[in-house]
């Protein structure tokens, strides 16, 4: 699995001021508590999805972790459709009453449990550590924690790094890891030295920080600087008309 | 006159969860302007003592410390850390635990920013320390993509960018080729000459890097046993008893011009493009690969190869030459984009990583993530535990295996507990245990001692005289010529000389003279063995 790596990081998406993209973000999620209905909620997440495409992410990349959430869906589903008592019953299984209006809900569920992920997916990959870092400061928070919150993303794909070593090192050693089944039996030695390795790294990584100065003195200078481009407000304004239609709308309607 | 800079007196350090000391009685003074050779046997205190003239002990690992280290006469036991950054650099071992950023030139700027310099003179930092090192156009390279030399250089070059008055290598530079070691040490040398550095080295191989007016600080029994210049100390009794047991080291021929090697007159030819004869089959045939990574202008291509059962060959080239990533193809950890990868009879696209595990052992560059158990015997049996073999045939093995790498005293033991060259050796037994037809070995000797080396490498001979076949990825061109018959030189993601070892007659005393062979026909060693 290679979530957080290997993805082109050189796309128009990528070089936008990083408050844009927490504008759009923080849209969608107005958007998804706000709207709660299913066809105004699908077309979010399409819309979602062609925006990692046009980023320049594959879709594949997610295929692992939308297998999990498919196996989760389909059981919240159910159980929704049970416990949920609204609407028109549709099928009967001994004495329990399954309800459209909790298959309605359990899928309103995870579509908005869907989208929330991807949202929080995308923009780890459109944003770079040290433009969230810039990000933080710009929003008053202090460059000492703001550092923190922008080398704990970059530890990420460290870890995911560590990961497929580790892999490569088990399986080279005669561990199958090929099917789901072996990959959880052989979760023990893969997962072992992942936490061993990513506690010797955090202590090593904060040792290397305090040899370069780290919190020497309060405040720090930047080698880049944010800056709001044309693009970045045409972008802006644009996200902003968009949503505010999209939540109007349908109550002029 | 030089002028005092760093002083240390300790008269005893001892870790908290040890009762014996690990440093004791030490009495340092280093002038402004000195490179020192920090010398010793494996865990003489070298890395310790270090630690402590760069504050780490006790500022950020806690000791027990009878002593004070001191810089331009003020105790540093009683500041921050972060207050010696751009006075005294630290540059240890392992690169990617020093190397925290997106890319290379975030992590270079991260130290002077936290200095508060303008990002203008951040930047020519930056470019400044990156020409330094030898990675000129690497500043928007991801840290990740680096090969294990680059990821060390560029932690070189980060510490570089604060401008420490004093720089302190600790195994720093242990997986950075030859040549670019060489360079690095002269350009050092340079500054502390010109009184704008003081340099101290720790390196295993500090005897190729010699010049005999350097300082050397040798460390036994946790102590300083000599203190001097390095022609007295080769004829000190301190030497012996420190590197007793080491091979005499290659000594690399004086130079008329200081540009290179003398023109050795020769008869002798060496053939560049060796092919094995095939009267056997090959155990690794590559015909036409291709291969190239994502979003990278680095690929194999059209590389063909075939290595005979028995053949002990070297893959030596430069960092990031395709070393590793052809090797990767053996064992099924990469597939071919085309072309084809047969070892021992199998086509690497037919079979899994684990079922080609049989065949090829591989021992990896960073051991530390295989540890998957809680004591070196789990872990050497851990192999054959996956096979399902019988216990009592496990147990018989890994006390074999054990027993013939010298491992037996700390079976019991838990592999971090272990100095990373052991934990190597560790590595290379669960490798062996499987009793594998082809060995990959990647930089086997990285992160040991001489001694250690020399033990390891002799039982990889070992194990090639049995009749299996050894790949031992280095770009240790001493290491290679020492013990290999075959030797592959890649460049570029491509085979560039393919020499056998009977093109120098089987006389491995008289390399050296092969090497100068080299040297004037081919040009490339010239680069590598570039004279001090």
């Amino acid at each position: 699995m290679k979530l957080l790596l290997g993805h082109s990081t050189n796309s128009l998406i990528h070089g936008l001021d990083p408050r844009v993209k927490l504008v759009w973000m923080a849209c969608n999620l107005l958007l998804i508590v706000i709207c709660q209905k299913i066809w105004l909620l699908s077309l979010n997440l399409v819309l979602i999805l062609v925006m990692t495409v046009w980023s320049g992410i594959s879709l594949k990349k997610f295929s692992p972790l939308l297998k999990i959430m498919l196996v989760i869906g389909l059981q919240f589903i159910i159980l929704q459709g049970f416990l949920g008592q609204q609407g028109t019953v549709i099928c009967r299984i001994a004495f329990f009453k399954i309800y459209w209006g909790g298959i309605l809900m359990g899928m309103k569920g995870i579509l908005v449990l869907l989208t929330l992920m991807l949202l929080c997916l995308q923009f780890v990959m459109w944003t770079s550590p040290e433009d969230l870092t810039l990000l933080l400061v710009k929003l008053h928070l202090p460059h000492k924690y703001a550092a923190l919150v922008g080398l704990a993303l970059r530890f990420l794909p460290i870890l995911e790094k560590d990961l497929e070593a580790i892999y490569e090192s088990q399986q080279s050693r005669g561990l199958e890891l090929t099917t789901t089944w072996q990959k959880a039996k052989g979760l023990l030695p893969v997962a072992l030295p992942l936490i061993l390795r990513a506690l010797k790294r955090a202590q090593e990584a904060a040792l290397s920080m305090e040899l370069k100065g780290y919190t020497l003195y309060p405040e720090r200078t930047f080698l880049k600087t944010l800056r709001f481009s044309k693009i970045d407000c045409l972008i802006c304004s644009a996200l902003c008309a968009y949503f505010s239609g999209v939540v109007i709308a349908p109550k002029l309607i | 006159m030089m002028k005092s800079l760093l002083t240390a007196r300790i008269e005893i350090l001892r870790y908290h969860d040890q009762t014996k000391p690990t440093l004791k009685n030490i009495d340092l003074n280093i002038n402004a302007g000195e490179f020192i050779i920090l010398a010793g046997p494996p865990s003489s205190g070298k890395s310790t003592l270090c630690h402590c003239l760069s504050g780490v002990i006790p500022l950020f690992h806690p000791a027990a410390l009878i002593g004070d280290v001191t810089f331009e006469g003020k105790s540093i036991l009683t500041i921050r850390l972060p207050e010696l950054a751009g006075k005294i650099g630290l540059v240890r071992e392992a690169p990617e635990d020093q190397l925290f950023c997106t890319t290379v030139e975030e992590d270079l700027a991260f130290g002077p920013c936290n200095l508060l310099l303008e990002p203008e003179e951040v930047k020519d930092r930056i470019i400044n320390a990156l020409k330094f090192v030898g990675l000129t156009g690497y500043a928007k390279r991801k840290t990740e993509t680096l090969s294990g030399g680059e990821s060390q250089r560029a932690a070189l070059a980060s510490i570089l960018t604060l401008n420490p008055q004093v720089l302190i290598l600790d195994h720093a530079m242990d997986q950075v080729d030859s040549e670019g070691r060489r360079e690095i040490i002269r350009k050092l040398r340079e500054l502390c000459r010109q009184g704008e550095k003081t340099v101290i080295l720790v390196d295993e191989k500090f005897m190729e890097l010699q010049a005999q007016g350097d300082r050397v600080i040798a460390l036994n029994h946790d102590t300083v046993i000599f203190d001097g210049r390095l022609s007295e100390f080769k004829s000190n009794s301190a030497f012996r008893s420190c590197f007793e047991m080491q091979p005499p080291p290659i000594k690399w021929p004086a130079s008329a011009n200081n540009k290179g090697f003398p023109r050795v007159e020769t008869n002798e030819q060496i053939s560049l493009n060796y092919s094995p004869q095939v009267d056997q089959d090959p155990i690794i045939s590559v015909k036409n690969l291709y291969f190239s990574y994502r979003d990278s202008d680095f690929a194999l291509r059209n590389l063909c190869l075939d290595i005979c059962p028995g053949e002990f060959v070297a893959l030596v080239g430069k960092n990031g030459a395709g070393k590793t990533t052809l090797a990767k193809h053996f064992n099924g950890l990469l597939c071919p984009q085309s072309g084809e990868v047969v070892v021992n009879g199998m086509n690497t696209k037919d079979y899994t990583i684990a079922q080609l595990a049989s065949h090829v052992g591989f021992l990896f560059q960073n051991s530390e993530l295989q540890v998957c158990t809680n004591s070196v015997q789990d872990e050497v049996s851990f192999a054959l535990k996956v096979k399902k073999l019988p216990s009592q045939e496990v147990r018989n093995k890994v006390s074999k295996i054990l027993h013939l790498l010298g491992l037996q005293e700390v079976a019991q033991i838990h592999p971090y507990r272990l100095p990373r060259g052991l934990l190597r050796k560790v590595a290379l037994a669960s490798c062996l245990v499987n009793e594998p037809r082809l060995l990959i070995i990647d930089e086997p000797t990285s992160r040991m001692s001489d001694l250690q080396a020399r033990e390891t490498m002799g039982f990889v001979e070992t194990f090639n005289k049995q009749g299996r076949t050894i790949l031992m990825i280095t770009h240790d061109l001493e290491l290679a010529m020492r013990f290999s018959q075959r030797i592959v030189f890649m460049e570029d993601g491509q085979i560039k000389w393919d020499i056998h070892s009977a093109n120098w007659n089987g006389r491995r005393e008289r390399y050296t003279t092969y090497e100068l062979n080299w040297a004037t026909k081919i040009g490339v060693p010239q680069k590598w063995a570039q004279k001090e």
